[in-house]
């Protein structure tokens, strides 16, 4: 049965037509949040609202749209508004949001150091500890999603334009711009 | 070797050629032999020298500024080249440094690009090392990406989040037969209205044009103090009639002077006869009347404009 059916079907009520939405999106949307923040834990409880609050709102659902794409619209504006409220709030161990590019920002980082590593940060080195996981963490989060969008998921130009809610010519351009950071960042690693 | 004039002597071209280095070794050697056994070409050889001698301290004479001047004012002088200036040399260097953008690289390679700037890019790349090693590293590096998976939240993930959805109360759904009919009419109902703000507006517009059309014909004719309702429909029975008796005339006298008409005429009268192939056929054209209407709705209004669906952020 396709989304959006399943949709009609979650919107009448039907509990399975959930489950089955949750079992077909939660890795996907799970994954890009987790690349977004790398934080398992975080990003478990920003893909759970994600879920919550669009299967709460499934009745506003279109289903003349890709149901994938409006759940990765939630989630993905959700990461965004979330990294963007964490960025005013708090000074960020990742380096200084001032920072012009990926040099200044390491040189800015703060070094938390521990003997003993948390089992959750021990599977995240695990998991993002990755040359190009490492490159694709350090490109801006407006950039990093364009990627994930489009490189992971598969996205066409068009549908991240509707994700990310920005015109194509945008995105393009930031797809152009984080290639060539990761470009240059893995270039800078492999030397 | 042969010789001019008398055979057993140089010539005087052979001698001056020979004095000024212009015979092949073979020559110069045959001369030098020919030379040394007649004492004849000797003494020609030395009146040469002497000549080439006087020929070569002959000293500079300087021919006067009118005669340079008049020599220049008559030669074809070309025009001074022009240096290049900065934007030329920018030009040139632009096209010396035309390399392929890193833009239309990663577009090339993900297949964006139209055809013809598609052919520019690999015309380019034939013939461009440079380029082609750019290519080779986008590549590497869009390469890289489908390597990199999903991953999976802990196991209760689902749980958590089922137990925070409100999940609408489950809508009844009723037995099959004659009572659900009304139910799924007025789903089939709901479904064919408009449900955006432009399906409304194109049905009120296709639905309004006409009808104020017909309401000001109307008033128009009804104003006129001596034209009243019952007039009119009399006037119109009486035209109409009067129309369709033209109208049957005609048709029965193509009919009778056209064989082809006249035996489709003669196979469709026991159809038109029968009340239940009337019926048949009426029920076809109404089929295909509403058929065509469901056609029309799904393109004029049914299809969605270019609203990105602004409510998805909730």
């Amino acid at each position: 049965m396709e989304d959006k059916e399943l949709a009609l079907w979650a919107a009448k009520g039907r509990e399975m037509a959930f489950r089955e939405l949750l079992g077909r999106y939660e890795r996907p949307l799970f994954s890009l949040v987790y690349r977004m923040v790398r934080d398992r834990t975080l990003a478990e409880d920003l893909a759970q609202e994600a879920f919550i609050r669009a299967f709460n709102a499934i009745s506003t659902y279109k289903p003349r749209y890709k149901f994938s794409s409006w759940i990765f619209k939630i989630a993905n504006n959700h990461t965004i508004d979330y990294l963007r409220k964490r960025k005013l709030d708090t000074v960020s161990i990742d380096g200084s949001p001032h920072a012009r590019n990926p040099e200044e920002e390491a040189q800015t980082r703060l070094v938390v150091e521990s003997n003993e590593e948390a089992p959750d940060r021990y599977v995240e080195s695990k998991e993002l500890g990755g040359q190009i996981e490492e490159a694709i963490g350090r490109l801006r989060p407006e950039y990093r999603a364009a990627v994930l969008l489009r490189h992971v998921e598969g996205y066409t130009y068009e549908e991240i334009a509707d994700i990310m809610d920005l015109p194509l010519g945008t995105v393009k351009t930031y797809l152009h711009r984080a290639r060539g950071e990761l470009k240059a960042l893995l270039a800078h690693v492999d030397s | 070797m042969a010789f001019e004039g008398d055979p057993r002597h140089l010539t005087s071209e052979q001698i001056q050629e020979f004095l000024d280095r212009q015979l092949t070794r073979e020559e110069e050697a045959s001369v030098q032999e020919h030379l040394s056994a007649c004492p004849h070409c000797q003494g020609e050889l030395e009146g040469w020298k002497l000549l080439f001698s006087d020929l070569g301290s002959l000293p500079e004479l300087d021919p006067g500024r009118v005669f340079h001047q008049e020599i220049m004012g008559q030669a074809p002088v070309l025009a001074p080249e022009r240096t290049p200036g900065r934007r030329a040399a920018r030009k040139a260097r632009k096209l010396a440094e035309a390399h392929i953008p890193h833009g239309s690289i990663q577009d090339y390679l993900e297949n964006l690009l139209p055809p013809q700037p598609a052919a520019r890019v690999e015309a380019h790349l034939a013939s461009c090392d440079s380029c082609q090693s750019r290519v080779q590293e986008w590549q590497a590096l869009l390469g890289a990406f489908p390597r990199l998976g999903h991953f999976a939240p802990k196991p209760g993930f689902a749980e958590r989040v089922m137990a925070q959805v409100m999940v609408p109360a489950p809508v009844p759904v009723r037995a099959g037969g004659l009572s659900s009919i009304p139910g799924r009419a007025l789903n089939w109902v709901r479904g064919v209205l408009p449900q955006t703000r432009h399906g409304w507006a194109v049905v009120g517009g296709m639905a309004s044009a006409p009808t104020i059309t017909v309401v000001t014909l109307v008033y128009l004719l009804f104003s006129r103090p001596l034209l009243t309702p019952g007039n009119f429909v009399s006037y119109l029975l009486w035209k109409g009639s009067s129309f369709l008796d033209v109208a049957a005339g005609t048709v029965s006298s193509l009919v009778t002077e056209s064989g082809t008409l006249l035996r489709l005429v003669t196979f469709l009268e026991p159809v038109t006869q029968s009340p239940l192939l009337m019926g048949l056929g009426g029920l076809v054209f109404s089929l295909f009347s509403a058929g065509a209407l469901w056609v029309l709705y799904r393109n004029l209004i049914a299809t969605p404009p270019d609203d990105r669906y602004a409510r998805a952020r909730v």
